[in-house]
């Protein structure tokens, strides 16, 4: 499978790790990615005159024939949202008025989720288990799916209960809490201007994950990751409260259980230690392998 | 004679610029704006709803009736994440986070200015002159403009230096530059000004009319 | 042909602005007039008399009457013509009242010279008029009634008192509807199974009604006055002649419990079950998908009325006419996932919350917490789920949810006076008879009602918290209940779905079946012999249901009762030589009127005379009885014979709206330009392309057809048919070099002479502008006939 990948702004500054480990794991699953030339960034939740947010979508939409994967959910959304917009006849001709490449026409639009599940889904009546090589077994992820993965409606999952991060989990041998916020804003588009207004609905995010029993949680946005995970010393900090919960990517968390080692998926960059993660995981092979040991002899 | 008005209350008519304001919206944010029903799902639905001074419902209500200065006064246009939940609850199929993007625009073209429209600013402007976001030119440059904020951003950015994640200098800045830069300068400069033009609130029904 | 012709003074309506003398001269020099005379009054007895006396002694076969509108007095003359021995339809009119002396008062010479227009336009289709007879046609005296709701059960009993021959036919093994479901209803708070239970029973009861339960239709033919309707009565394993409805032996016995679908899932019941206690029929019946097969019923029942080998039974009758009272099913409140139905237990909706309150209901009448039994201390209802909500796409009220929020709300506040009780609405609704009075009941009994539309439910340490923003107050809140109740909205039923396809029911955007007139005609569908009753049509309440019932009832009665239909003679014919079996005319008709069987052949029972198949035959090969396409070619040619004025329009003009417009136009004296010659058809789909450029040929300098505003047109949809048509037409015209807005067509209703002497007055002015017909193609080829037919 060969798909356009569309890394967004992020993937090349504070996500570093996001677009490593989407790399790795695309290239373990078989897929092949052709980033578009000359991409530019979606304008993000920052470019408030819609004609300007459509086009520059748009702008990028139209330089490529294959359907288009990104890892972030930002980016995802607003491409999305940029193709409902230009369903309208007016919309599309007035984007067209700016661009060099018109656009003619909707594309498939994928998240890096959706693509690591099809590509787990094709490959089930085949074998799994050649591709799952170190289940994750044991661990209990919080499933954190944030705002925009599912919104504007009618996309990869329902925007108001998704499971498809949980089928994920459980897929790659895991287990997901039952996470009451796993759809409540991060915050991060005000966090800048709005620190205290982002850090109160960050800390209850936090708090429900601790609570949920996850040894870590999956974020699928980078602007998420960075408000639970960059943002988490400061505002432990801030509150006098230890939280130290690891959060990992999904595709960090999919690049472990396909077999990558922790580098290959760019675990060192995480700003919350991944270690206690990995030792867990480690510690419950090694009870296994033991056990297994035994029956044996 | 003059006749007297039995009532006290001052005399409410909408006024030529409110009606200008209520129109730009309709263009902006789109026309079905003036289905709204004032039901509160919008407001309850938001995750920065209980930091608002006026709830999204009535922001919506405040542009149907062209209270310009209240609508653009309220902080809660600053406070919206973008997540569009008021966007996909909405029983009249209206997005009020269009509403409130459109507010934004109209107040930056109103030569206003408050910390998060400077932020908003600078993140367009680098889109525009460089068509991708460099962290660390957006920081920097949002510290210079924002001064209060420089003690956040230096202490995320202890955080993530020295991870690697953001790289200092102009010239790591410089390499996210794309090529055709003329082309993001057009999209901002020709598509900027939708609506802002007299008769464009008939080009609104057009749309609306379209539609159906 | 010999043609007299009646040129009326009307006093000095007529006469005040013409000068009819000289308009009967004029009459005089056409061809085939062999009598013209100027009369006063026409309409008065003497004028009557002069027109039977002429018939008789000059032989006269066809007669024109030029005078006040066809609308007006049509119907006299075809009297007075037919008593001189004539057949009615040799009549035609010319209007020189409403459409020329009134409206051009000011402008008396070119008034005159449109008024010979118009008379020559009525002798040249008078020439071509043929005799036709309105015959009838035998009916079926039997009704079928299709749904055993409240709207369903009133219409039969209705009609079987009238002594006509009822089919009532039920999907499910009992007839009662929703309405056996309910508690107490709004807004007397009786109880509903109590006034239900002896109707049902009357239906059982009555020697005129044909009950056929847990059936399904499978086909309906024919049209009005004969249906032919069958279908299957499904096998419920009991036989309906032995079981003596205890049920106590059978059930009692069963081992399989599975959910109780008549409990919206609250209860449970047997694989034999009793669907309510008051069914009807009051017979057991067993669940296939339950059944383990295990023979315990049958050894138990005492009167040995299982039969396992049980066969489902063909029906087949023939009906007159067929009521479809087929009713409503609940909006799916699980498809709201952020109230969570389904997640929370907690979380029920209106119907098990009905169910909860009925005596007879799984819990007895408590309404406690399905998480543990146990009665709620407080209570919200959450309005308009799946109603007025585009999401879901439902745009419509439900109509009924506010009141039945405000029943239930009072019920459970009577009965726990402790308990807390909030309504979460975005408008209360209670418009009908007593029904504010009923709203403030609510208020007083101290029923919370809280303005704002709740965003979404979650569970929260076992117990529900509600959130919303209180729209009135301003502000964000949550709020804690034991039990949150749904207020789904009316969804129309997906079930009859196969006989709306049957019978060809048109649809409205919401769903639900189409009226044939949102106002005028609110239980008749489109199709002859056909009516709608109850939620069929759209949510309405109880009472509304049974009004409509009756209404329908009433209809089918004053079509049937007689015994014989009367055919309108006006319709379509098809010629056999000509017809190549395309299927056009079959989507065309709006009243399914036409079937193909390698040709298209017309029901003549079910032709309403639109004559929009006519317009649309691609080979010419359907016609008018009247109205025919020589006819019509006749008048134009005839409009077009002299052209004493410029610019030169000839118009079209249905009957129903744009007519009766421009006869308004008159009856107001709104004056407007003598450019136009109308020619009257019954609907602005029977013009044909082909008339179109007959008038440009004839060199009319444009053409005008106005037709029922868009969603009003007589016919439903012929108006859009004219509208795609002209589009079409003014596309050819444009290439072979003519100026497309030599071809207009507008819009008008009855009500809207203003807008009609508007668009002559506009119309008139542009062709000023375009110039005379022809001068663009002063450069280009003569003007050849673009393909002629449709």
């Amino acid at each position: 499978m060969k798909l356009a990948y569309y890394p967004g702004c992020v993937a090349r500054s504070t996500g570093r790790e996001y677009e490593i480990s989407t790399l790795a794991v695309c290239r373990a699953l078989g897929i092949e990615l052709a980033e578009i030339d000359n991409w530019n960034c979606c304008g993000a939740t920052h470019v408030s005159n819609e004609v300007v947010s459509t086009a520059l979508a748009a702008r990028n939409l139209v330089r490529t024939d294959l359907p288009v994967m990104t890892s972030c959910s930002i980016c995802y959304s607003r491409l999305r949202a940029a193709m409902i917009r230009l369903k309208d006849r007016h919309m599309r001709k007035r984007v067209n008025e700016a661009l060099e490449k018109k656009y003619d026409g909707e594309k498939e639009v994928l998240h890096v989720i959706e693509t690591i599940t099809r590509a787990l889904a094709g490959a089930e009546d085949q074998d799994p288990g050649d591709l799952i090589v170190r289940p994750l077994a044991g661990l209990k992820a919080a499933p954190y799916y944030g705002c925009l993965l599912t919104r504007p409606g009618g996309g990869i999952d329902s925007p108001e209960n998704p499971s498809i991060l949980e089928d994920l989990i459980r897929t790659l041998g895991a287990e997901p809490t039952d996470f009451r916020l796993k759809m409540k804003c991060c915050c991060g588009p005000i966090f800048m201007p709005e620190e205290e207004a982002a850090a109160e609905t960050l800390i209850r995010i936090l708090r429900n994950a601790r609570a949920s029993g996850a040894d870590f949680v999956v974020a699928l946005c980078p602007l998420c990751h960075l408000m639970l995970d960059a943002n988490q010393p400061l505002l432990e900090k801030k509150l006098g409260e230890e939280i130290d919960l690891p959060i990992l990517y999904v595709t960090q968390m999919a690049g472990l259980a396909l077999g990558l080692a922790p580098e290959e998926l760019g675990m060192e960059m995480n700003s919350v230690s991944t270690r206690p993660v990995l030792e867990k995981l480690e510690k419950i092979e090694g009870k296994k392998a033991e056990e297994e040991g035994a029956e044996v002899c | 004679m003059k006749t007297e008005a039995t009532t006290t209350a001052a005399t409410t008519t909408m006024t030529p610029e409110g009606e200008k304001f209520r129109d730009r919206v309709l263009v902006l944010a789109g026309a079905e704006v003036k289905t709204c029903i004032q039901c509160g799902t919008c407001s309850a639905s938001c995750p920065t709803a209980s930091l608002m001074d006026v709830p999204i419902r009535k922001l919506v209500k405040l542009v149907l009736e062209g209270e310009k200065v209240e609508a653009l006064a309220s902080r809660s246009i600053w406070l919206c994440t973008s997540c569009l939940l008021c966007t996909v609850r909405c029983p009249r199929k209206i997005r009020p986070m269009a509403v409130v993007a459109a507010l934004k625009t109209i107040y930056e073209e109103e030569g206003k200015r408050c910390k998060d429209s400077v932020f908003e600013g600078i993140f367009a402007r680098q889109i525009r002159d460089y068509g991708r976001i460099s962290e660390f030119l957006l920081s920097a440059e949002y510290m210079i403009r924002s001064p209060s904020s420089a003690a956040q951003i230096m202490a995320f950015g202890a955080e993530l230096v020295p991870k690697g994640k953001i790289e200092l200098g102009f010239e790591a800045a410089r390499g996210e530059r794309i090529e055709g830069i003329e082309e993001m300068k057009r999209i901002f400069e020709l598509l900027g000004d939708d609506g802002r033009e007299e008769g464009e609130s008939e080009k609104a029904e057009e749309t609306e009319e379209a539609e159906k | 042909m010999r043609i007299g012709v009646y040129v009326c003074h009307c006093g000095l309506n007529i006469a005040g602005v013409l000068e009819p003398s000289a308009l009967a001269e004029f009459a005089k020099t056409l061809p085939g007039v062999e009598v013209a005379r100027d009369l006063q009054f026409t309409c008065s007895d003497t004028g009557q008399d002069t027109i039977k006396e002429d018939i008789a002694e000059q032989k006269l076969e066809s007669i024109v009457v030029a005078a006040c509108s066809p609308r007006l007095h049509e119907p006299t003359f075809r009297r007075v013509i037919s008593e001189a021995g004539l057949n009615p339809f040799m009549l035609e009119m010319a209007n020189i009242r409403e459409q020329c002396s009134w409206v051009h008062m000011d402008e008396p010479p070119q008034a005159q010279e449109k008024a010979k227009d118009l008379i020559r336009m009525a002798v040249a289709k008078a020439t071509l008029l043929n005799p036709l007879h309105g015959e009838t046609m035998p009916v079926s005296r039997e009704v079928l009634v299709i749904g055993g709701g409240v709207a369903g059960i009133q219409a039969s009993l209705d009609l079987a008192d009238c002594g006509l021959h009822v089919h009532l036919v039920e999907r499910r093994p009992t007839i009662g509807g929703y309405m056996a479901l309910l508690t107490d209803v709004f807004p007397t708070n009786d109880c509903s199974i109590c006034v239900l239970a002896p109707k049902m029973t009357d239906v059982y009861n009555h020697p005129l009604i044909d009950l056929v339960t847990y059936a399904e239709i499978l086909n309906i033919e024919g049209s009005v006055g004969r249906f032919t309707v069958s279908g299957v009565k499904k096998a419920r394993f009991v036989d309906e002649k032995l079981c003596k409805g205890c049920l106590n032996e059978c059930a009692g016995v069963c081992p399989v419990e599975v959910p109780d679908d008549y409990e919206f899932g609250l209860g449970k019941r047997k694989a034999i079950y009793m669907p309510i206690p008051q069914a009807v029929p009051l017979v057991a019946c067993i669940d296939t998908s339950a059944c383990i097969g295990c023979g315990l019923c049958a050894e138990a029942c005492p009167v040995d009325a299982i039969k396992y080998d049980q066969r489902q039974e063909d029906f087949r009758f023939d009906v007159g006419a067929i009521i479809v009272a087929t009713g409503w099913q609940s909006f799916d409140p699980a498809r709201k996932e952020e109230y969570g139905y389904g997640r929370y237990r907690d979380v029920i909706s209106a119907l098990q919350v009905e169910r909860l309150l009925n005596a007879a209901g799984p819990t007895g009448g408590e309404v406690v917490r399905p998480s543990t039994g146990e009665v709620a201390k407080s209570v919200a209802f959450l309005q308009c789920v799946g109603s007025r909500d585009e999401t879901v796409g439902n745009a419509y009220c439900s109509r009924v949810c506010c009141m039945y929020a405000l029943k239930n709300a009072q019920l459970i506040k009577e009965k726990y006076p402790e308990t807390e009780v909030s309504i979460h609405y975005i408008d209360l609704r209670a418009g009908g008879e007593g029904y504010e009075e009923f709203y403030m009941r609510a208020q007083r009994l101290g029923i919370n009602f809280i303005r704002g539309r709740v965003s979404e439910v979650e569970e929260v340490d076992g117990s529900l918290r509600v959130n919303y923003e209180d729209t009135l107050l301003g502000g964000f809140r949550s709020r804690p209940y034991d039990l949150v109740v749904l207020s789904a909205g009316l969804e129309p039923n997906k079930d009859a779905d196969v006989v709306g396809n049957l019978l060809g029911l048109a649809k409205r955007p919401d769903g639900f079946f189409e009226i044939a007139h949102p106002k005028m005609r609110p239980v008749e569908a489109h199709i002859d012999g056909v009516f709608i009753a109850g939620c069929a049509s759209g949510p309405k309440e109880i009472q509304v249901s049974i009004a409509q019932g009756e209404a329908a009832a009433a209809k089918a009665m004053r079509l049937l009762l007689r015994g014989e239909l009367a055919l309108d003679p006006v319709v379509a014919m098809v010629d056999q030589e000509k017809c190549i079996g395309c299927q056009l005319c079959v989507e065309t008709c709006p009243s399914k009127a036409i079937s193909v069987d390698k040709t298209a052949f017309v029901d003549e029972a079910s032709c309403k005379g639109c004559g929009t198949c006519a317009a649309a035959c691609p080979v010419d090969a359907i016609d008018m009885t009247l109205f025919s396409d020589e006819q019509i070619l006749a008048q134009i040619r005839a409009a077009t014979a002299v052209k004493g004025q410029y610019p030169f329009i000839v118009g079209f003009l249905c009957n129903w709206c744009s007519y009766a417009g421009a006869d308004l136009a008159g009856t107001s004296r709104i004056q407007y330009p003598t450019n136009m010659r109308a020619i009257r058809v019954m609907c602005a789909g029977r013009v044909d392309p082909a008339f179109v450029l007959e008038a440009l040929k004839g060199g009319a300098d444009g053409v005008l057809i106005s037709g029922c505003r868009l969603g009003e047109c007589h016919y439903n949809k012929g108006n859009y048919q004219a509208y795609q048509r002209v589009q079409v037409l003014r596309g050819v015209l444009e290439k072979v070099g003519i100026n497309p807005g030599r071809v207009k067509i507008i819009w008008c209703a009855a009500s809207e002479g203003e807008i009609l002497a508007k668009e002559v007055r506009k119309f008139v002015s542009e062709l000023k502008e375009m110039g005379p017909a022809g001068s663009e193609l002063a450069a280009l080829r003569p003007l050849e006939p673009a393909g002629g037919g449709s």
